[in-house]
Order: C-alpha cells, then structure tokens, then sequence
C-alpha cells in the first residue's frame, strides 16, 4: 500500500546584512529547494514589494519541488520495476 | 523601548485589511497610547492609508483582477476565476468588489492624464482649456510663417503621372484628368504632407448601451423604457500616431479628448507639426477640432473613405428604387470622389433619372453632405500612391480594443462612469503603461516604441 505524503511549507522573512538582490523579480537558488530573495529593508512595510518579493521566491521552490519530487518518483519506478520482473 | 515614557502599546481595534494576489488577510495593527490614555502614534499611519471596512489592494490585485482580468472579461468571470486561483473560492473577492475596484482605478487612469495634461498646460503656457496664454508665432511682414515641408515633389510629379494614366485608362475626360490635377496640387488643403513633419490624428465616438437605472419595470418606468432603449454612454477615443508610433487615449467627451492630445502634442515636440485629423462626418466632431485648434498654423481635417463609401451605400439605397440602380449609382460617384472630382460627383447625382428614384430627399442630403465636407474631401488615389493614410481605421480598430469587444456583448449595458473607467483602463495596458500606473500611479504621455 502506498504511504501518504506531507507537504510542508515554512517561510521566513527576517533581517539581514546581506547585499540586496541584483535581479528584484528572481529568487536565487541557496540550495535544493531553498530560495531566497533580499528586498531593500526601506520597503519593510510596502505590502505590494513584499506581497511580490514572496511570489517571486516561492513559486520557484514550488515549482522545483514539483519537479524533483516527480524526478525523483519516476526514478524509482524502473527499480520497482526491474524487482518484478 | 518607547519613545513616549509612560506609555502603552494597544491593539488597534480595528485589523488592517489586504487583497492581495496572494489571497484575502487581515492583520492587527498597534497604536501608541499616552499616559492620558489618549493615542500618541496610530499604527495605521505606517500603512497605505484606507477607511472604514475597505480593503487595500495590492499591484498584484490590480494587475492580475483587474488590467489581466476584467478587462478581458465579465466581472462575474474574472472574480470566479481570480479566487480560484488564490485558492480562495469561500471568502474571497466578491464581485461588486471587484466591479467598484475596477471603476475607481479607471477614473484614477483619466484624473491621472488630467493631472498631467494640466501640468503640460502649464509648462508650456497654455491655459487648462488649452488656449494659448501668449501668441506662439507672433505675426511679422518681415518674416512669414515657416511653410511646413511637403512631400517629395519628385515622387508627387511621378504619382500624378501614373495616377492620371490611370484615370485616362478608366475613361475620365481630359477636363476631369485636368481638374484633379489642381485638387491633387494646388489647394493647400490637399498638400501632400511629409510624413516625418505630420502627426496623424484619428478622433471617433464609441456609443455604448446605457444601463437603465431601474432594473425592474415598473407601471411609471414602462412608459420611459422606449427613450431609455435610445439612450447611449459615449466614450471619444483618439489615436495619436507619428513615424510608426501609436498612442491611445478616452475621454467623455470631445473638448476633453482634444485637451489630452493638444498635452500629448506639446510633450512629445509634435504641435509644431503639420496635424491631421482623419474624422467621420460628424458635424459636431470636424466643428470641434478646427475651433479647438484655430490657432494651429497647420491643422486640416480628412474625410475617412470608408466612411464615406458607407455613407453613400445607406442614403442611395434608400433613395434609389431597386439595388441595381443602387449598385450603379453607387460605383460612378465614388469613382469620381476617389480623385477628388467632389463637383463632378455632385453634378452626377443631380442627373440621375428622377424615374428610377424612389426618395429625392436622400440625393439632396448626399449633395449637402459633399457640399459640407468638400474641403475635406482629397485626391484619395493620388494619397494611396504615395501610401500616405486615406482611412481612420486604427481608431476603429482601437475603439474595439478599448470598449467595444469588451463592452458590447449580447445583454451588457453600462454606467457612464463603468464604460469610461474599462475604457481608460484599456488604454494603460495599450499603451503599455501597466508598471508605471501600478508602481507610481501616474500616466505619462509620451510614446512608447512598442506601444
């Protein structure tokens, strides 16, 4: 029987010395999955830059998330595969 | 650590609201109460300021419900999918939200280019009606105004010879070869202007059906209702265009709509040029640009040929008794009008065999039509040649971009504000002025390459 999958999702928003963003409108890839966007701290309560600073960082991660989880799934599937015949 | 001693933090009563591309929140906001107990800093203030139980709506909110939204498509559509798309199908944006939204971003849109036409005005010392403070050529015998460069003579010379070979061919006489030569060349009206030193202007109406301001019937409105059935909102919409470039804009009316181009002109370096104005015949339009105008050294209407070969199909077919007469009649006039022959067209009408004439009264309205528009009637063969503009379809065609594939479906009517707010609308994202109006709401009217 197939095992269930979790989602889970956390976004953090917080302070930072680091340089801002050389491209506003693409979060650059940290890691797998982990993306990130430094917006100008002078915005830190214009709804609209941050409402699209979390846009445009997390529909990438959605988006790789998808695709590697369905990378990885079909992966497995020759594997799976080879064991039966 | 608080600036004010003493003093306490509360929870604002009420929550800050946003409607965001990322869906309907809320959140508390604080206020900063002094030892009086009364509030010495309002946490709202730090926040785009909104009243009562209204929702601030994001630039996402805008450009995705609204300019990529309703524009395209009926409120009830755009709300449905818009909150399926933030998963926010229960609780999210209702449509008169979305309607009412959308209605005050549009007149926003025309304050915006009435703010800016204002400040154009002012620049370059003309008063908000667009009259000239100061004459801008004063008169001189010792120095005439300029003349406006024309045409390449060479290529008008060599025009007119295969134009007229070509009249020959269709058997005009040599009179009428003759005289289409002096309507192609010596009236200055009918001067072939230099494309490089000519703005185009093209001014039309859109008429809208208006929406009744009872939806129900009843036994007072009944009578009322076969008015109201004639009753239109209408929007003028203006193209401006100059060496491959476009621009759009809507207005409520005439006087409003040349205000927004005679500010376009000025911004753009253009009012010195020759300007012309490519209309319908609509007396009240053509009347309208030359007073507005009058002291334009070079301004000169053109009467659309599409218009008037519509204009001849209606009137001939009401006055001629079967549509093979009308079909004849139709094809020998416009024949002569395409040169410009605008006598010999009226002297033709006035020949016909009253036998096959079912309404004399409507050749009359043709010959005062042509009477009224003479001046403005050219040498269309002669502009064809030289591929200078002979219609006024870009603004047809911006008049459906604007309001009409949006405005006229089966079952719509509209406010007079609706219309004109959708239509203004229309143009931001025409024009290309989307990231502009959402970022810094303001509306400039200079010409954008692409647009």
């Amino acid at each position: 029987m197939a095992r269930n999958l979790e989602v889970s999702i956390r976004i953090e928003m917080n302070e930072t010395d680091a340089p801002l963003s050389a491209n506003s409108e693409k979060a650059e890839a940290i890691s797998s999955g982990h993306f990130r966007l430094v917006l100008d701290g002078a915005k830190s309560l214009d709804i609209d830059a941050l409402e699209n600073g979390l846009l445009n960082t997390s529909y990438p991660a959605i988006r790789q998330a998808l695709a590697t989880y369905l990378a990885d799934e079909v992966k497995k599937m020759p594997n799976q595969n080879a064991s039966y015949s | 650590m608080l600036a004010i001693p003493n003093s306490q933090v509360v929870c604002h009563r009420a929550r800050y609201r946003v409607d965001g591309e990322v869906g309907r929140f809320e959140f508390e906001t604080y206020d900063v109460l002094d030892t009086d107990g009364r509030i010495a800093f309002h946490g709202f203030n730090t926040l785009p300021i909104r009243t009562g139980k209204q929702w601030y709506q994001t630039a996402g909110f805008k450009k995705n419900a609204i300019l990529h939204g309703a524009l395209d498509r009926s409120y009830r559509k755009t709300a449905v999918a818009f909150n399926i798309q933030r998963r926010q199908v229960k609780g999210g944006t209702p449509l008169s939200t979305l309607r009412d939204a959308a209605e005050s971003q549009g007149v926003a849109v025309i304050a915006a280019i009435e703010d800016e036409t204002q400040r154009t005005f002012a620049e370059h010392r003309f008063t908000n009606q667009g009259q000239h403070i100061v004459p801008i050529e004063p008169s001189s015998p010792d120095s005439p105004p300029k003349k406006l460069p024309t045409f390449n003579v060479v290529k008008v010379e060599e025009a007119w010879q295969e134009t007229s070979r070509e009249m020959n061919h269709r058997g005009f006489t040599q009179e009428q070869i003759a005289k289409a030569k002096v309507q192609a060349n010596e009236l200055s009206v009918h001067e072939y202007e230099s494309p490089e030193h000519t703005t185009n202007i093209f001014v039309d109406e859109v008429c809208i059906k208006k929406q009744k301001p009872h939806r129900k019937p009843t036994s007072a409105s009944v009578v009322e209702d076969s008015d109201d059935e004639l009753k239109r909102v209408h929007t003028t919409v203006a193209r401006i265009e100059h060496q491959g470039k476009g621009f759009t804009l809507v207005g409520a009316n005439l006087l409003t709509i040349l205000r927004f181009i005679l500010a376009f002109l000025l911004r753009n370096g253009l009012s010195q040029h020759r300007l012309r104005f490519y209309v319908d015949g609509q007396r009240t339009l053509q009347d309208g640009i030359l007073t507005f105008f009058s002291w334009h050294r070079s301004v000169s209407l053109i009467l659309d040929w599409f218009h008037i070969v519509k204009k001849f199909k209606e009137l001939l077919s009401m006055a001629m008794k079967g549509r093979v007469y009308r079909n004849e009649q139709v094809k020998a006039v416009l024949r002569l009008l395409w040169y410009g022959l605008v006598d010999d067209a009226i002297a033709h009408l006035r020949s016909v065999n009253p036998d096959l004439i079912k309404d004399p009264s409507q050749i009359e309205a043709l010959i005062g039509y042509l009477e009224r528009n003479r001046s403005w009637i050219p040498n269309y063969a002669m502009r064809r040649r030289l591929k200078l503009c002979n219609s006024s379809n870009p603004v047809e065609r911006t008049n459906n971009l604007v309001a009409s594939q949006r405005q006229k479906k089966n079952g719509m009517s509209w406010s007079t504000y609706g219309s004109l707010a959708l239509s203004a609308l229309a143009c931001v994202v025409l024009n290309k002025r989307t990231k502009e109006w959402l970022t810094e709401c303001q509306f400039s009217l200079t010409f954008d390459t692409a647009a």
